[in-house]
């Protein structure tokens, strides 16, 4: 795989054209040009100089010129005159200057901060991710993430930032975990040979392209795909398998997968197990290690000479993997043997039976990634001999994740995984952190084992807690916005010692992105005072007091430093360090870019300068250093700090215009060996934990804490059903859907699609999107499968209601051998606007009116992610039969 | 073998090109009976004189239906451009010959000049040579529509042989409401010539119904063919076949040819009435054939190694706003 | 002699409609004209289910049934192997679009714009490029290619599944594609010998 090749079957025109970069979805990494006439943008390419998407793009990015020029777009700064709100209630807007709205909102904030900072919710979302005032993701161990991290947010002095694709994108906790590394993990498609993918893409269902490109080289080249997925999707086209999964279920898959290797297969890599997972360590029957009681460390059983030793004692001869030992007075079992006992219920057959897969088929599968896991093989790069494991299981994915168990589920698959040492290995699962593998990242912590962080740390308990967003009784959740509108509306029962006064709404639209609608608009009702920065009309803007009108991406000048890889990776990515810049396109309206009036708020709010201001902290979050540091007491345009950073990354003869010119700055800071973290910490040098004793730590610290300050854990009936989920094996819960009344026979599903993975770039209302995504002949229907209609006299076409016990949405059906039998799908997240948004963008069916977040229901209590695939029952509109 | 999908009716030719076609197949239909009429039966010499009457007319309003039918419509002399490989350019000339061939015909007989008069030799050979254009004028419609690769409904050589009759079906029942209308305002006996274009229209009516049975017969056995078969007989244009082909077309006109041939009516204002509802029902009922026609195609699915696929929609999504 | 054309490869495409939306970018086509498509359709029964694409634009063939057909001689075949339409010669009758046996030519009879009643600058420019009343279709991209570039598709597909070329010059990448992976084209039987062929799935 060469490096910096250019698209290998095309060129681009020679037209008038500038650099630029696309925003169409989270990643926001392809590198574009945009083709002008007369200052109007006419087409938009790949840059075929971006060793990222090699001059590839996907719809969204072109569709990107009907985004721009979108006549649904804010235009101007809003004031409402209507005091009623509503998405579909006429605001009374009147258009305002700039000055009167930026006074405006700085004076109520700065209100707002003297009485207490905490008061103000900063909401962010992906349409907000290229914004590194808000998004500043780059901050990893230096600052915790949930603990103010946003640039803006700290520096105002609130903790409370709400991340709207927070319930559905909490993935984190694994990766965070077992890998030390934010904020997910990636296959390795160029040694992989078998990878079971659960409710996941590697690529294609989205269509970014480099993820697309690198699986496509991947199936040619071979490599088998197992998908695990109620619906049959474009990249199960290309599978060797698709096994149609109840959703919800995939953890019983996965546990039975590890009970077929214990106890059908008998074969795991012991030698991996052994020396670089904490498998051996000894556990006592209080579920935590045993120790030794001078050092503290956790001790280990040497077979060989019979006796409990320290984990890093060099005289051990072997590790004891099962077995009963005494130490001292204590009964002691190596945590394998635990997890091997616990396993044993979850046979082929139980699993059979919750998830519909047939037994034989769960052998099949897992005997089929064993073998191909190739346990004891090498491969030599560099002169380094590495193990070499080509099969991998998982990948997060909201499709499994965003299910309550989810945790579990994704805990679950690094047990798979490390079982056959398919972990921060050639071919195996590694973290995807920025910008790669590096010495810092599996380091082990004084128990020998990989140090967590950032969410598998957790924030410190604190009563009366101190966010909003409840992160205080979910210590590991990434963001809950579901669980802050709760707070917002009934603070007392939430513990919560202040009321919430302000919003500021920055690319996020959780009215629409969350549940509960009913929720959201109440909470956004009751708080006095919201301003948002909108490209368009859409429900947070519904319910501003001040809209602030952002540019549409293509109008913003704007450097973006490569953040991850997503999905998978290869030595294309392994180490690169990379920054696209983009030129703008004229702004058409009186449009401003946020940071720039983030800035100026900041300044006439005094927290721009100064020790703890945006300036102190920019410097923290891009690592300045000398000259490149920024002046405390200086007031500097957006312009000038990306310019610091990229002298910073780069050195000093490059330049923010510099960048501009180019289109793409990159180097490579690791390759080969050193693209691999094994490198850093190989053999017994490091340990991934296999025995997830931090998650029973986390649950035993929890009810500690909640005694000892006599409170309980608010709205959860049964109290125990929350610590469910804290223990140290994962196991089967069956989720409240399980109990759901007979006439709620199906499941239902959800998937994102090319049209719209999210509503970023207001994918939404994009006109040429529309036009795509109404040809398409699945995109804008309710799936379900031939013979379950044919059995409840369902016909192709018909309309009918999708409800749950939580909520009804209605569309028109699809016939297909594409799904489960037992369940209906939903592609996309159309179907929800507001009056203001363009006709197009209400078509469809939405989906989030099914679910719930309610906390003993609907959420998983680890990571906060909300449940996306409740019971259901189909019936016609017209109410026949 | 089964397509993977439903297949779609052809959206790029409607009712304008049909009632086109229709219009042709009158006016040239009329014209070639009356010009076999004035060879057994030369004293019938108003009948003779109403056909080439309605000829030229009728397939120039038909035309006019063409030309409003265009995209480009100032751009239509260029249709006579490809007569080596395209039917629309000979076609055009084929119906501007005829034309041109009957105005002189009507001109030299009728009005403004009676020159032909006392010449029915020459009367004969114009005729013929006229005829000669009438007959292609009848079929190429056919042929037209036949070298549509895509469409298995029209590729069948029945095609042109069914406009042919239907023509000959159609321009009889028009003559026969022409002559109805000429005597029910000048009061001119008409009787002798309604009973011979009754007597034999009831034949050709069964060639054509025979004819439209073995047409659809023929189609249920090809894919796409079937498809449109079954629109035709029992799908959404079920309504227009049956009632309209069929009982309007062919049933009713039938009826009554029979029922006036053997059964004469006394009542000849009668006789007349219902000659002209007659013709006036046949007339619809052949303009719904060439409609079920145009509006039944079906596009043979796309062929992928085997698999059978319907092929995109010529016209789009047209969007409701 | 140059003939041009394309090669689809089954195996790799995702059905992701780039192609699609780079052309409608390219070319500033309508609302409600496409001038390609990614048909998508199942074979098999659940759970052998397969999911299957098909890219489909104008086949450019070597014995065109539009040329065929055209009565004002508004659409030949050049020297190139490309078909195109001269839209002052055309009368928009249609028969090309019924005599098409991929159903790919469009009748451009309506002007649609995106966003009702407002004409975005980029359709202002765009649309000066089509004419009224007459038929259009893919010309794989002629400005592009005669200046040695190559289509808006085959550059954008972000699955590397589209490739432009000599089919005439055994040693281009189309020629070598057909031959080592067995290109195929779509109904054979009808004798109209498409320029663009697709490479099996399998």
């Amino acid at each position: 795989m060469t490096l910096g090749t250019p698209a290998p079957s095309g060129t681009t025109q020679q037209e008038e054209w500038i650099y630029s970069f696309c925003m169409g979805c989270m990643q926001a990494d392809c590198s574009t040009r945009v083709y002008l006439k007369d200052g109007v943008v006419v087409n938009i390419e790949g840059n075929p100089d971006s060793p990222l998407n090699q001059g590839k793009v996907c719809p969204r990015a072109i569709a990107a010129i009907m985004g721009l020029y979108n006549p649904y777009r804010v235009k101007t700064p809003l004031k409402r005159t209507n005091p009623e709100k509503g998405p579909d209630i006429d605001p009374g807007w009147v258009e305002i200057s700039w000055e009167e709205a930026l006074d405006t909102v700085a004076t109520r904030l700065e209100k707002v901060r003297e009485e207490d900072p905490r008061k103000l919710v900063v909401w962010e979302g992906w349409g907000a991710a290229e914004v590194f005032l808000i998004t500043s993701k780059e901050i990893e161990k230096s600052v915790n993430y949930t603990h103010g991290f946003l640039i803006f947010s700290k520096a105002f002095g609130t903790p409370n930032e709400v991340f709207a694709h927070g319930p559905l994108c909490s993935i984190h906790y694994a990766a965070n975990l077992v890998h030390g590394q934010h904020p997910e993990y990636v296959t390795d498609l160029q040694h992989c040979q078998y990878l079971i993918a659960p409710g996941r893409t590697v690529g294609p269902n989205v269509a970014t392209p480099h993820a697309t490109k690198r699986f496509l080289d991947a199936i040619e080249r071979g490599m088998k795909l197992v998908t695990l997925d109620p619906r049959f999707s474009p990249e199960a086209s290309k599978a060797y398998r698709w096994l149609p999964v109840r959703p919800g279920t995939e953890l019983a898959f996965a546990l039975a997968m590890i009970h077929v290797i214990f106890y059908e297969l008998k074969k795991f890599d012991e030698w991996s197990v052994k020396n670089r997972t904490n498998g051996p360590y000894l556990i006592g029957p209080d579920g935590y290690y045993v120790r030794d009681n001078s050092t503290k460390k956790p001790l280990i059983w040497d077979p060989v000479d019979n006796r409990a030793k320290t984990f890093n004692d060099p005289s051990i001869k072997d590790y004891a993997l099962e077995g009963e030992y005494t130490v001292g007075d204590v009964k002691a079992k190596p945590a394998l043997q635990l997890i091997k006992e616990h396993m044993k219920k979850y046979t082929p057959e139980w699993a059979e039976g919750i998830t519909s897969i047939p037994a034989s088929t769960i052998r099949e599968v897992t005997q089929e990634f064993v073998e191909h896991a190739m346990i004891g093989s090498t491969i030599t790069i560099d002169d380094f001999e590495f193990p070499l494991r080509p099969a991998q299981f998982g990948g997060s994915g909201r499709g499994t994740m965003s299910q309550r168990g989810g945790t579990y589920f994704d805990l679950a698959g690094k047990i798979i995984n490390l079982l056959v040492g398919a972990v921060e290995v050639p071919g195996g699962i590694t973290g995807n952190r920025n910008p790669g593998p590096c010495a810092d990242v599996l380091e082990p912590d004084d128990d020998g084992v990989v140090t967590p962080i950032l969410e598998a740390i957790g924030i410190p308990f604190k009563y009366p807690p101190e966010h909003v967003g409840m992160n205080e009784f979910y210590p590991h959740a990434h963001a809950a916005p579901h669980l802050t509108v709760r707070a917002v509306l009934e603070p007392e029962k939430y513990y919560l010692p202040y009321n919430i006064e302000a919003m500021l709404v920055c690319g996020a639209n959780s009215i629409r992105g969350t549940c509960n609608r009913e929720l959201f608009i109440e909470a956004f009702k009751k708080v006095p005072f919201t301003a948002t920065f909108s490209i368009n009309f859409d429900e947070v803007a519904m319910m501003a007091d001040i809209v602030l009108p952002e540019h549409q991406f293509l109008e913003r000048r704007y450097a973006r430093f490569y953040l991850v890889a997503h999905q998978s990776t290869d030595d294309s990515i392994r180490g690169l360090v990379m920054a696209m810049g983009r030129n703008p396109v004229k702004p058409l309206f009186n449009t401003k870019r946020m940071d720039d009036v983030l800035i100026e708020l900041a300044d006439r709010m005094g927290f721009l300068t100064g020790p703890g201001g945006i300036n102190d902290l920019v410097n923290i979050a891009f690592q300045l250093k000398g000259k490149n540091k920024l002046d405390l007491d200086k007031k500097y345009t957006i312009d000038e700090m990306i310019d610091r950073r990229v002298k910073e990354v780069f050195g000093n003869k490059y330049s923010f215009d510099y960048l501009l010119e180019h289109g793409v700055i990159y180097k490579y800071e690791a390759t080969g060996k050193l693209g691999y973290n094994y490198y850093y910490w190989p053999d017994n040098k490091t340990r991934f934990p296999i025995y997830f004793d931090r998650l029973k730590a986390s649950g035993d610290r929890m009810r500690k804490n909640l005694k000892k300050h006599n409170i309980k854990l608010p709205n959860w009936k049964e109290q125990e059903d929350y610590f469910k989920y804290y223990e140290a094996i994962p196991y089967w819960i069956p989720s409240p859907e399980f109990t759901a009344p007979p006439e709620y026979d199906m499941w239902v599903c959800n998937w994102k699609t090319p049209f719209m993975p999210f509503g970023t770039a207001n994918t939404q209302e994009n006109a040429w999107l529309a036009e795509l995504r109404e040809e398409d002949p699945y995109e804008m229907y309710i799936w379900i499968n031939t013979e379950t209609a044919k059995k409840k006299r369902l016909e192709d076409g018909d309309e009918v209601w999708i409800e749950s016990r939580y909520g009804k949405t209605k569309g028109k059906l699809k016939l297909t051998e594409l799904i489960h039998p037992e369940v209906v799908g939903i592609p996309a997240g159309y179907g929800s606007g507001t009056i203001m948004m363009s006709p197009d963008a209400k078509k469809g069916t939405y989906y989030n009116t099914l679910l719930t977040s309610q906390e003993d229901t609907g959420i998983d209590p680890v990571s906060g992610s909300i449940s996306i695939s409740p019971k259901v029952k189909v019936y016609k509109v017209d109410g026949a039969g | 073998m089964e397509t993977k999908g439903a297949l779609n009716t052809q959206k790029v030719w409607g009712w304008k090109v049909a009632a086109y076609l229709f219009l042709a197949g009158v006016g040239a239909g009329a014209y070639l009976i009356g010009f076999i009429f004035s060879l057994t039966h030369p004293e019938f010499i108003l009948l003779s004189k109403v056909t080439i009457l309605l000829a030229a007319p009728l397939v120039i309003v038909g035309a006019l239906f063409l030309i409003w039918d265009l995209g480009q419509k100032t751009l239509a002399p260029l249709v006579f451009l490809r007569p080596l490989s395209s039917w629309i350019a000979r076609g055009t000339i084929i119906i501007t010959v005829f034309i041109i061939l009957d105005l002189i015909h009507i001109g030299m007989w009728i009005w403004p000049f009676t020159w032909l008069e006392g010449a029915p030799g020459l009367r004969l050979a114009l005729g013929g040579a006229t005829s000669v254009f009438a007959v292609l004028t009848l079929i190429y419609t056919g042929l037209l529509l036949g070298t549509a690769k895509p469409v298995p409904f029209w590729s069948i050589s029945i095609l042109p042989i069914l406009f042919l009759v239907s023509g000959v079906s159609t321009g009889t029942m028009g003559a026969a409401l022409s002559l109805s209308v000429y005597s029910l305002s000048t009061g001119s006996a008409v009787e002798p010539p309604l009973m011979l274009l009754a007597r034999y229209d009831a034949f050709v009516i069964i060639l054509e119904a025979l004819i439209i049975c073995f047409y659809l017969i023929r189609m249920y056995r090809l894919t796409a063919a079937r498809t449109s078969a079954y629109l035709v007989t029992k799908g959404s244009l079920a309504v227009h076949f049956w009632g309209g082909v069929v009982i309007a077309g062919l049933v009713l006109p039938f009826a009554f040819e029979i029922y006036n041939t053997y059964l004469p009516i006394a009542n000849p204002m009668t006789v007349l009435v219902l000659t002209a509802v007659a013709g006036i029902i046949g007339l619809a009922g052949g303009f719904m054939l060439r409609y079920v026609v145009v509006a039944g195609g079906t596009r043979t699915p796309l062929n992928v190694e085997g698999v059978l696929v319907p092929p995109p929609d010529t016209y789009g999504v047209r969007v409701p706003w | 002699m140059t003939r041009y054309g394309l090669v689809i490869d089954l195996k790799r495409c995702i059905g992701c409609d780039t192609c699609t939306i780079a052309c409608k970018a390219a070319n500033a086509t309508s609302r409600g004209i496409m001038w390609n498509h990614v048909l998508k359709y199942e074979t098999g029964k659940y759970p052998n289910s397969q999911l299957n694409f098909l890219p489909i634009t104008c086949m450019h063939c070597e014995e065109p049934e539009c040329e065929k057909v055209c009565p004002t001689g508004a659409t030949t075949k050049r020297n190139d192997g490309i078909v195109v339409v001269d839209s002052d010669k055309c009368v928009g009758c249609r028969y090309c679009m019924v005599a098409c046996p991929y159903a790919i030519r469009y009748f451009f009879d309506e002007l649609q714009t995106y966003y009702p009643g407002y004409v975005t600058p980029y359709e202002e420019i765009g649309y000066k490029k089509h004419k009224l009343g007459t038929v259009q279709k893919c010309d794989f991209c002629l400005e592009r290619v005669e200046q040695g570039l190559q289509p808006a598709c085959v550059v954008a597909c972000p699955a590397n599944a589209r490739f432009f070329g000599d089919l005439d010059d055994p040693d281009s990448e189309v020629s070598k594609l057909i031959k080592e992976r067995k290109g195929f084209v779509l109904n054979p039987e009808l004798g109209t010998k498409p320029s663009v062929y697709y490479l099996p799935r399998d």
